[in-house]
């Protein structure tokens, strides 16, 4: 079946479906699915016995480089079929140094921890007596604090193989800037800190403003150098970013203490543009506020989502992206799959036109091509408006 | 409800470490039985934490600090309750799957587990299926709590109970599981004895799991 699909026909009904949402004359739900790099390594089809580690992925530019590079033409000819992405090979293919999810603890000089088989994560410097460590250091370099510096080795011998003229499947081969967004203060704060961040809350609330001031000025000195770096404004018009780390807290602690720094942020980075943030987890009841004191216009969610109740609460004009869970898209029936798009499709959430199908959150390697089918043809069926 | 013992039920709702300590060691010199202690001023308290959780009156630092407080009390009182040769809840070998190594959620379940009278066992983070094996073998585990945050991780929980199987232990002790990715038909899928949402309905689930003579 996947080989005998019309591509042109695919890319004009994608195309015209991005069109359409973006001039707000939607015609149908887009899907998007996001995909990393675990999506290849993990998966045995594309990395035989594991073969290439996280560890090999990280530390060497080439390899790095090749799974991205692997990684988008299978995409385009798998994946890219079962969304409203173009399919089929691309004009051109793009590289970046990939810190997976621990670039903003790595910035801060957290270490990466490998756990075999797996995407590796970093370790708290902050926890127990440790708690004031950064603040005696200081703020880190913004270009090459912690992994940043050997990120910019890997930027260099990924920018000399290009300039060099290295081309893949005989298109040419850019390379994308890096070090540009954040996973948000309170969830670097707690990758630095642990849970023990949860209780300072409590017990010393002063050092959890000091702590998120402190994680948020490095961030924004990180992200203008890195700005600079790549040739681009200083302040740009619109901004993405997300904090997952807010759903372990009530909105009246997210308003004390969360609140001010996602405004700095905001402040230092971006002009009066659409603001765009990553909530995954149970954290809707914050949406509301960040609508209205951050300016979010889209929000891009996990699970669990009540998306009636959110549509509701939000109104029409605001930006949700939402979907099936991504383990239920992995393990589930394509029956299954297709009945809970239709559910959530049908939920109220298309209402205004600004909903976005998508798993939710981050394709599961090995997720069959039939599950993914499901949840398209279900968009191209219930999501029509 | 004596006064004393209300005093330790505020305490630990309001997360003083030192206001639990001091109603706990007021209530001993009163002449209070640690029992009563015990299950109407502390297991109450957390029980009422956990009730408040579920309905979002609470949330994780809350959560927390009572938890803290709740230790703060329990150390006090360790040596009264085993003189009165009151027994736990259940004891329970927790600990974030192997691959992942994210513990609030785990830490939470085990401080809420520990509120409500049981034993814990933390085996941590990355705790590869033969460390949960071989607490089972030595330690007289009740319950095994697993914990994984990524779904990339999750399908180490069915290795655990295969591991247990193999190792002829799957009909002595319980399995739960919990985390962001995990879901009761998940649970079913694997083979394990119930999943929990979050902290408070884990002490529900390990609760009805494992119900002591």
């Amino acid at each position: 079946m996947l080989e005998n699909r019309d591509y042109t026909q695919h890319n004009e009904e994608a195309k015209a479906v991005w069109e359409a949402y973006r001039t707000r004359i939607p015609i149908r739900v887009p899907v998007t699915l996001w995909s990393d790099a675990r999506y290849f390594l993990q998966d045995p089809a594309f990395n035989p016995d594991g073969r290439i580690t996280f560890q090999d992925f990280i530390e060497n530019a080439d390899i790095m480089m090749d799974v991205q590079l692997r990684g988008a033409q299978h995409r385009a000819f798998t994946v890219a079929l079962f969304c409203d992405d173009q399919a089929g090979s691309p004009d051109e293919y793009h590289v970046t140094v990939d810190m997976l999810r621990f670039f903003d603890a790595g910035f801060f000089g957290c270490p990466l921890r490998y756990c075999e088989g797996q995407m590796p994560d970093t370790v708290p410097i902050l926890a127990g007596d440790q708690k004031n460590l950064l603040f005696d250091k200081g703020l880190p370099d913004p270009l090459s604090g912690g992994i940043f510096g050997w990120a910019h080795e890997m930027c260099a011998r990924m920018m000399d193989r290009i300039g060099k003229g290295f081309t893949f499947a005989g298109k040419p081969v850019r390379f994308d800037p890096f070090g540009l967004g954040t996973d948000g203060p309170l969830t670097t704060a707690t990758s630095l800190r642990g849970t023990e961040l949860y209780l300072d809350f409590y017990t010393d609330p002063d050092y959890v403003h000091q702590l998120l001031d402190f994680v948020t000025s490095g961030t924004i000195a990180r992200i203008r150098a890195h700005r600079q770096f790549f040739d681009l404004p200083l302040v740009s018009e619109d901004w993405a970013y997300a904090d997952d780390a807010v759903q372990m807290l009530s909105s009246e602690m997210v308003r004390e203490f969360v609140l001010p720094v996602h405004q700095k942020l905001k402040k230092e980075l971006s002009s009066t543009g659409q603001v765009s943030l990553h909530l995954c987890g149970n954290a809707t009841r914050h949406f509301k506020m960040f609508r209205d004191e951050m300016n979010v216009a889209s929000f891009d969610t996990g699970f669990p989502i009540d998306f009636a109740w959110v549509r509701k609460e939000l109104g029409p004009d605001v930006e949700i992206q939402g979907g099936v869970r991504a383990p239920q898209l992995a393990t589930g029936t394509p029956d299954e799959i297709y009945a809970e798009a239709r559910r959530i499709l049908e939920s109220g959430i298309m209402q205004g036109g600004r909903f976005i199908l998508k798993e939710a959150n981050d394709l599961v390697p090995c997720t069959p091509m039939e599950n993914l089918d499901a949840l398209y043809q279900a968009a191209r069926s219930y999501g029509v408006y | 409800m004596q006064p004393e013992i209300q005093s330790l039920f505020d305490a630990i709702i309001d997360g003083s470490a030192k206001g639990a300590t001091d109603a706990a060691k007021n209530a001993l010199d009163a002449g209070l039985d640690p029992s009563s202690i015990l299950n109407e001023g502390m297991i109450a308290a957390m029980k009422e934490v956990g009730k408040r959780f579920e309905e979002g009156e609470f949330y994780v630092p809350e959560m927390l600090v009572a938890a803290r407080a709740m230790q703060s009390a329990l150390s006090l009182m360790k040596p009264y309750l085993k003189d009165a040769n009151i027994q736990s809840a259940g004891r329970v070998a927790i600990g974030t799957i192997k691959g992942d190594l994210h513990d609030i959620g785990k830490n939470l379940v085990a401080m809420m587990l520990e509120g409500a009278g049981f034993e814990i066992i933390d085996l941590g983070t990355d705790v590869a299926p033969e460390k949960f094996v071989n607490a089972v073998q030595t330690q007289a585990v009740d319950l095994v709590a697993l914990s994984a945050l990524l779904t990339t991780t999750m399908p180490t929980m069915r290795t655990v109970i295969e591991s247990l199987n193999t190792a002829g232990l799957r009909g002595k002790v319980k399995v739960m599981i919990g985390g962001a990715p995990v879901t009761e038909t998940y649970a079913q899928q694997i083979g394990a004895d119930g999943y929990a949402p979050d902290a408070s309905r884990a002490v529900a689930l390990a609760q009805s799991l494992v119900k002591r003579a």
